[in-house]
Parts: structure tokens; C-alpha cells; sequence
């Protein structure tokens, strides 16, 4: 194979394809584009083909050659420029639409935002019972107390949502606070809607539902069966809940969380949180005398 | 809430406690490793000390990604051979390593006295650090946090310190999580703050610095001579990687993965520090060589336990730089082998030790037996194809790799067309609906119209080029492999796994434009 023909196959052609395709996606980008983005991409684009052409005609030695190497190096610091400033422009005027962004002066992952938006309440939560003691109502029992059966086959699909019911919260609070006891005198869940029923609970803040926190506390779940991995937990707090319309929240006293040393949790059936300082508990939530006593 | 001056205080020590001990490490490495070169004070030193500054920058810039890597790599130790994690036995991990490194440094300057160190200058650029520290951690640069972040990346962390290691309920946190991500995540629970807020931020202007640093030394390389637009070639080398720096710091993926509390931005930078190593082993630069060696070892490691795909992109590395001038030794020992030790010591943890088994995984026991495959591969073709056999092939390695990973694509596309398809026509929505791409996709076609006449398939691929173009090949490819689609949107892991990319095209693309523009161009 001549030297020529060589040249045309492995530089001429491959490299007339490569600009076809390259302009090919820059006519796509324009068109795809809009506004004053549309205007700045055609003239770079029109810049860069211009050196292009120019370069195609100019050959290689000579003094039009080398004010157009001039050019281009011009033309690619106009580029990068031009790079920044669409850029930037896009970052702070565009992207909040699809990126919010928050300002974290404080240190705290939970931010005014999601207070607002009433998101992830679990992240003021763990803030908020870090250092603290928290007294339940419930102690961790094994999935057996609630069903006998050992065998997972046996037991089939059917599931005990007391186990999770009772029993996530309290392993919530064991881990995450300063720490955790069990008060029997505290209302079990069906007393609290109840309890929460005859009480004044202006003070206290809706932070959010709490499905995602309660789907992730398998990790605290020691044993091992098919109801303590994250398929189940998943299952019964996102699916099953959407199914169902169940949407657990969590209410808190702040200002008693903040003051009190010591934090008294309660939840009902439907895993509706309570979260109050102890001195609040006492004045607040008097358990009523006329709902029966189960224990 | 109050705002809390020991959170931001405490964050910013740990950063700068983190840059000392990186910093110390490399020194100790440095002298550690050209003792065991034997090099005798002679007047080759004196020639070598000129490049004194070069170095030093370096140093400076690996520091803190060297101090962070170390926490990662010696707590994912601690955990994969159930050894308590928590602040004590770290403690005496660090103090175990720089008693080791120690003995031998001191044993050093026994010999030669290479460089004069002071400790004011040190001390100057502690402080320097923590200033630095404090502002990445005050809040002044926006955030962006999502589900993500809060659970596997701050509770998960939690958990893990207070648990002090593995458990098996940690169940899909095992199989989804990069755990030296998690690892990382531990620092606000062990040093008495609540987010890596800062920590990451500071990693990422790091990245803007090293990447700098990356351009000015490849910018000057590429620079034949004094150009001839009348300007010195220090000069527009400075320019060059300015505004480089500049459209990196600007590009919105960037902003984006460097802004968002998730693993990628860790991910991206790690890959870039270890991209840029490869290309400076490459030169074999005689005092730092080893050193540089040693870090890449420890990057590689963190790399691969980053991300759940962070081996397998370890191991596209390892393929690209087998196109570079380095030796089989260094392939394998620096390279190939950290990947291998974490992830057959991750695997035997999660599967053998704790026996997790959760029903929908991203780890699989599938896919960690084509990872196991793959490394294996990867190190047969080193030890006994790379320069060995098949020569005639070999001479065109590099097109050879870039056809590879496109036949792989194809043959994908041919056995699974809907969901390769389908994944694909993603990727390219989220590029042209601007979904955390802002102009920066559009943007490149017109950067890559202005490189000169100068392709040439004769003429093997060069390895930015190669490395880029096969990020997105092998992307896309290993998209499809997970369980699962994509979707259109910003958050898209498949999504944000491309947008790490950023860094990679802009480097590349200011290499090409030098090099055509002045050196390639001249020849012709």
C-alpha cells in the first residue's frame, strides 16, 4: 500500500468523519438548546468551524499560518471563558430547580428546610436524643414471643406487625440516645390515642412522617429472620404503607426536649411518635384512669 | 437550632489532623523509600533538590487525601478482621505505622540530611490548613443533602461507631454501601461532630489544586519551546492550568458531585489523584517514584472500596495504564493486588464471616465471582500476555482495549437490547435535559472541533484519551450489569457515576489543545 493511500485511510478519512460527527452534534446541540445558551454554543460553534476552514486552507508554514495559530489560542481562551460563564450561570440561576441546595451554618444535618418541608424528622431526632436518657414503654421482645412457629416455611407470608410495632422504636432508642429504660407505667400503643386524646398537645411540632426512619431500623435488628432483613422492612413501610395509607408521624415538644435531661417516648397503634421531656409527660399526658389497665 | 462552635471547630481539626498525618506520612515514605534506593549524598542531589519545590507542592496537595485514605483503608482492616472499631484501636493503628515508617526515617537522616525542614514553615502551614478548614466547614458554600445522604451516609456511619464493627444486620448496608465511604461517615461520631460537610468540601478544593498542579506539569511538558505569540512558556503554562482549573471548578457536574453529601464526589476525586499518579509514574521521575508508589496503593485500595463498582473501575485503570511505560512489577503490586486484597477480604467478611444474604442486592454473589474473574484476568494478562505473547496485536493495544470495551457494549446491546437500549437513551437524556450537566455536554463538541487536523489511526491512543473514552464505554456497560434501570434525572446513580467523568474530559481535552496546537502541529 503506497504511502498516499495509507495517509487517506488511516489519517484523511477517519479524521473527516470525526469533524462530521462533531458538527453533526453540535448542530443537535443548538438546536436543543435555548434562549441565550442557543446564541452563545452557535457562536462558538461558528467560531470553531471558522478555524476549521481556515486551518484546511492555510497549510502548514507561512505567516497567514501562524497568525492563525494566533487565532486559535485566542479563540480557545474566548472558549474557556465562555465555558465558565454559561456554566455559572447555569449553576446559580438554573440547577436550583433539580439541585436544591441549603446552607449548613450550623453543623447539623437537619436543617430549617426539611422542618419546613417536613422531611426526614428522624435527623432532628437523633440530634435531639444524643445526650439524653428516654424512657419506652416497651423492652426488645423476640419475634418468637409474638409467633411460635420456628420454621420460616412454616410460617409462610403471614406476619406479626405487633413485632414491629412494639419493638422498632424502642431498638430506635437504644442505640441512638445517651440511653434507654423501660417504664412499664408508660401507656402501652392502643392507651395512647387515648392518653394523647384528653391532653393538650399544642405544644407540641409535627416534624414528619416517619416511614423511612422505621424502614431503616432493621439495622438495630439482632436476630436473624426473614421478618428482621430490609426486604420485610421495606415491604411493610413503604408498600404496604402506601397500600394501606399509613403514614406514621412524629410529633415533638422541642422546647421540653431541649430542657429536660431525661425524654419520655410513647406511639400508637398506628406508630404515631410522641416525644416529650419527663416533666412535660407528667403534667401533659396524665394517663386517663378510666382506660382499663391491660397489664 | 444554636449554632454549635465546637462542631465546626472540632470538623476543622480532624480536617487538619488529617492533612498532618497524611503529610507525615508521605515524608516518612519519601525518605523511607530513596534510603532502600541507596542513594548517597552526592552532587546528583544537588541537581535532584532543584526539583525541590515541584515536590514539595505535591506533597502538600497528596496530604489530606493521603491522611483521609489512611483513616479509610486502616479502619476497613480493623472491620473486615473484626478488630473493635473505635478511636483507640485507630489510635494505635496510627501509632503502629509511623512506629514502623519512624525507626526507618530516623535511621535516614542518620545518612543524608536531603532536604532542610523547619518547623515554623510546618507549623505556618498547619495553620494555613485549619483557617482553610474552618471556612469549608462555616457554611458559606451550599449543600446539597438527600435520602442518601442521611442513611447510608450518616446513620449507617453512626451505627457502625457505636456497634464498633460488622454486624449482620447491617444486612444491605453490607452489599450497597461502599464501606470506605461509610468509614469516612464515622469521623463526625468519633470526633464530636454530626456531618462531613466540611470534610468533603475541603477534599474537593483539594482536587482543584492537584488538578492545577496536573495541568502546569503537563502543560509544560507539552511545551515545545518558548511560544512563539512572544510569551514565556512558564508564563502561558500558568494561563493554561488557571483557566483549566477555572472551567473544572465552574463545570456543572462538578459543582453538582462536589456539592452533593454522597459518595461520588470521594469517588471522582480518588480516581483523578490515582489517573494523575499513573501519568507521573509513567515519567519516572527518580526521587518520588517509590513514594508515589506507595500512595497509589493506598489510593487504589480506597478506590475500590469507595463505590460497590469502585474495583471494577479500579481494574479499567489497570487496563488503560498497561498502554503506559510502567512495568509488570508495579501493574501488579500497586495496582492490581491492593483491588484484589479489599475486595477478597470485603467478600469473605460479608459472605463467609457474617453470611449476609439480603433478597435485592447490588452485590451479588454473581457479580462477585465476575469480579473475582475479572482480576484474575486482568493479572494473567499482565504476568504472562502484556509484552510476552500476541505481539502483533499488542502493538495496537490501546485500539485494541477502545474496540474491546465497544464490541463489549455491542454484544450487550445485541443479547439485552430493551435494557441496554433503554439504559443508553438515559444517559442521553440527562445530557441533553441538562440534569446536573448544565452546558457542559453541549459545551465539549465545540471544544473538540477546535483540536487541529492531527488524528491518526496509526498512531496509538494516548492515555487521557484512551482513559476518558473508556470510562464512558465501560459505564454505561456496567450500568447495564447492575439490577435494575435507570431513569431520567439529576439523581440517577447511573447518572452520577458519568458526571465523575468531569475532571477527566477537561484535562484530556487541555492536553490534546496544547500538544496540537504547539508541539504536534510544529512537527508537521
Amino acid at each position: 500500500m503506497s504511502e498516499r493511500t495509507e495517509n487517506i485511510i488511516f489519517r484523511v478519512i477517519p479524521e473527516i468523519i470525526y469533524r462530521a460527527v462533531i458538527l453533526a452534534l453540535l448542530v443537535a446541540a443548538v438546536l436543543m438548546s435555548e434562549g441565550t445558551g442557543r446564541i452563545a454554543l452557535a457562536i462558538l460553534s461558528m467560531g470553531s468551524v471558522l478555524i476549521m476552514i481556515l486551518e484546511f486552507f492555510a497549510g502548514k508554514k507561512g505567516p497567514f499560518y501562524k497568525r492563525l495559530r494566533q487565532a486559535r489560542l485566542v479563540w480557545i481562551v474566548i472558549y474557556g471563558l465562555c465555558f465558565i460563564a454559561m456554566n455559572l450561570y447555569f449553576n446559580f440561576f438554573h440547577l436550583k430547580k433539580q439541585f436544591p441546595l441549603r446552607q449548613v451554618t450550623d453543623q447539623h444535618i437537619y436543617q430549617k428546610e426539611d422542618m419546613e418541608l417536613k422531611e426526614r424528622p428522624d435527623a432532628l431526632l437523633r440530634e435531639l436524643i444524643r445526650h439524653k436518657k428516654v424512657c419506652v414503654p416497651y423492652e426488645v421482645r423476640e419475634y418468637i414471643s409474638y409467633n411460635p412457629i420456628e420454621d420460616e416455611d412454616e410460617r409462610g407470608s403471614g406476619f406479626e406487625a405487633a413485632y414491629y410495632t412494639e419493638n422498632n422504636y424502642t431498638r430506635y432508642f437504644k442505640e441512638y440516645s445517651g440511653s434507654c429504660s423501660y417504664d412499664g407505667d408508660l401507656p402501652k400503643v392502643s392507651e395512647v390515642a387515648a392518653v394523647m386524646a384528653g391532653s393538650d398537645t399544642s405544644g407540641f411540632s409535627d416534624l414528619g412522617i416517619a416511614n423511612d426512619m422505621l424502614r431503616y431500623t432493621f439495622l438495630l435488628n439482632r436476630e436473624h429472620s426473614k421478618e428482621t432483613k430490609y426486604f420485610w422492612y421495606s415491604w411493610y413501610y413503604y408498600s404496604f404503607a402506601e397500600e394501606e395509607n399509613r403514614f406514621p408521624r412524629i410529633y415533638v415538644n422541642l422546647e421540653s426536649c431541649d430542657s429536660s435531661p431525661e425524654l419520655v417516648a410513647i406511639w400508637d397503634e398506628n406508630e404515631n411518635l410522641y416525644l416529650m421531656g419527663r416533666e412535660d409527660y407528667a403534667k401533659l399526658c396524665k394517663p386517663n384512669p378510666e382506660v382499663p389497665d391491660e397489664n | 437550632m444554636k449554632t454549635d462552635v465546637m462542631y465546626i471547630l472540632n470538623q476543622a481539626l480532624v480536617i487538619t489532623m488529617l492533612f498532618i498525618t497524611g503529610l507525615a506520612f508521605e515524608r516518612m515514605v519519601e525518605e523511607v523509600t530513596i534510603r532502600l534506593q541507596n542513594i548517597r549524598y552526592s552532587s546528583k542531589l544537588v541537581k535532584l533538590a532543584k526539583g525541590s519545590v515541584k515536590r514539595s507542592m505535591w506533597r502538600l496537595m497528596l496530604a489530606y487525601p493521603t491522611g483521609l485514605a489512611l483513616w479509610g483503608v486502616m479502619g476497613f482492616i480493623l472491620l473486615v478482621f473484626k478488630i473493635p472499631f473505635g478511636r483507640v484501636t485507630m489510635f494505635l493503628s496510627y501509632m503502629l505505622i509511623f512506629s514502623i515508617l519512624g525507626y526507618f526515617y530516623l535511621d535516614t537522616k542518620k545518612n543524608f540530611n536531603f532536604e532542610k525542614t523547619r518547623f515554623k514553615h510546618q507549623l505556618i502551614t498547619a495553620f494555613v490548613v485549619f483557617l482553610l478548614a474552618l471556612i469549608c466547614c462555616s457554611g458559606l458554600f451550599r449543600i446539597s443533602i438527600s435520602n442518601d445522604s442521611y442513611y447510608y451516609y450518616s446513620l449507617y456511619p453512626q451505627t457502625l461507631a457505636i456497634e464498633g464493627g460488622y454486624i449482620r444486620s447491617f444486612d444491605v448496608f453490607l452489599t450497597d454501601v461502599g464501606q470506605i465511604s461509610a468509614i469516612i461517615g464515622t469521623l463526625p461520631w468519633f470526633f464530636g461532630f454530626e456531618e462531613t460537610v466540611g470534610i468533603q468540601l475541603f477534599l474537593s478544593f483539594n482536587l482543584v489544586g492537584l488538578y492545577c498542579l496536573g495541568v502546569y506539569e503537563m502543560g509544560f511538558m507539552r511545551m515545545p519551546g518558548k511560544a512563539d505569540i512572544g510569551i514565556g512558556k512558564r508564563r502561558i503554562t500558568n494561563a493554561i492550568s488557571v483557566l483549566s482549573s477555572l472551567m473544572l471548578m465552574a463545570a456543572s457536574p462538578f459543582f453538582v458531585l462536589t456539592r452533593w453529601i454522597l459518595a461520588n464526589a470521594y469517588f471522582m476525586t480518588y480516581f483523578f489523584i490515582a489517573f494523575l499518579l499513573t501519568i507521573k509514574l509513567a515519567e519516572k521521575e527518580y526521587v518520588t517514584g517509590r513514594r508515589d508508589r506507595v500512595l497509589l496503593t493506598i489510593y487504589i485500595a480506597t478506590l475500590s472500596m469507595l463505590r460497590m463498582e469502585g474495583g471494577m473501575f479500579a481494574c479499567l485503570l489497570v487496563l488503560c495504564a498497561c498502554s503506559l511505560d510502567l512495568s509488570d512489577r508495579i501493574l501488579l503490586q500497586n495496582y492490581v493486588l491492593p483491588v484484589a486484597l479489599t475486595q477478597i477480604l470485603y467478600y469473605s467478611a460479608v459472605y463467609l464471616e457474617l453470611r449476609v444474604d439480603p433478597l435485592y442486592s447490588f452485590l451479588s454473589l454473581t457479580n462477585v465471582f465476575i469480579m473475582l474473574a475479572v482480576l484474575a484476568a486482568v493479572a494473567v494478562y499482565i504476568r504472562f500476555f502484556r509484552g510476552k505473547r500476541l505481539l502483533t496485536i499488542q502493538k495496537h493495544y490501546t485500539w485494541v482495549l477502545l474496540g474491546g470495551l465497544a464490541l463489549g457494549n455491542l454484544v450487550i446491546a445485541v443479547i439485552s437490547p430493551e435494557r441496554y437500549m433503554g439504559n443508553l437513551g438515559f444517559f442521553v437524556q440527562n445530557i441533553v435535559h441538562q440534569n446536573g450537566w448544565g452546558p457542559f455536554g453541549v459545551l465539549i463538541p465545540a471544544a473538540l472541533l477546535l483540536l487541529p487536523v492531527g488524528l491518526d489511526l496509526r498512531e496509538e491512543i494516548e492515555f487521557p484519551v484512551l482513559f476518558t473514552l473508556g470510562y464512558v464505554l465501560f459505564t454505561v456497560a456496567l450500568c447495564w450489569a447492575r439490577n435494575g434501570t435507570l431513569r431520567v434525572g439529576i439523581g440517577d446513580s447511573g447518572n452520577r457515576v458519568l458526571m465523575q467523568i468531569a475532571p477527566f474530559v477537561i484535562y484530556t481535552l487541555t492536553g490534546l489543545l496544547i500538544e496540537r496546537s504547539n508541539g504536534k502541529q510544529e512537527q508537521q
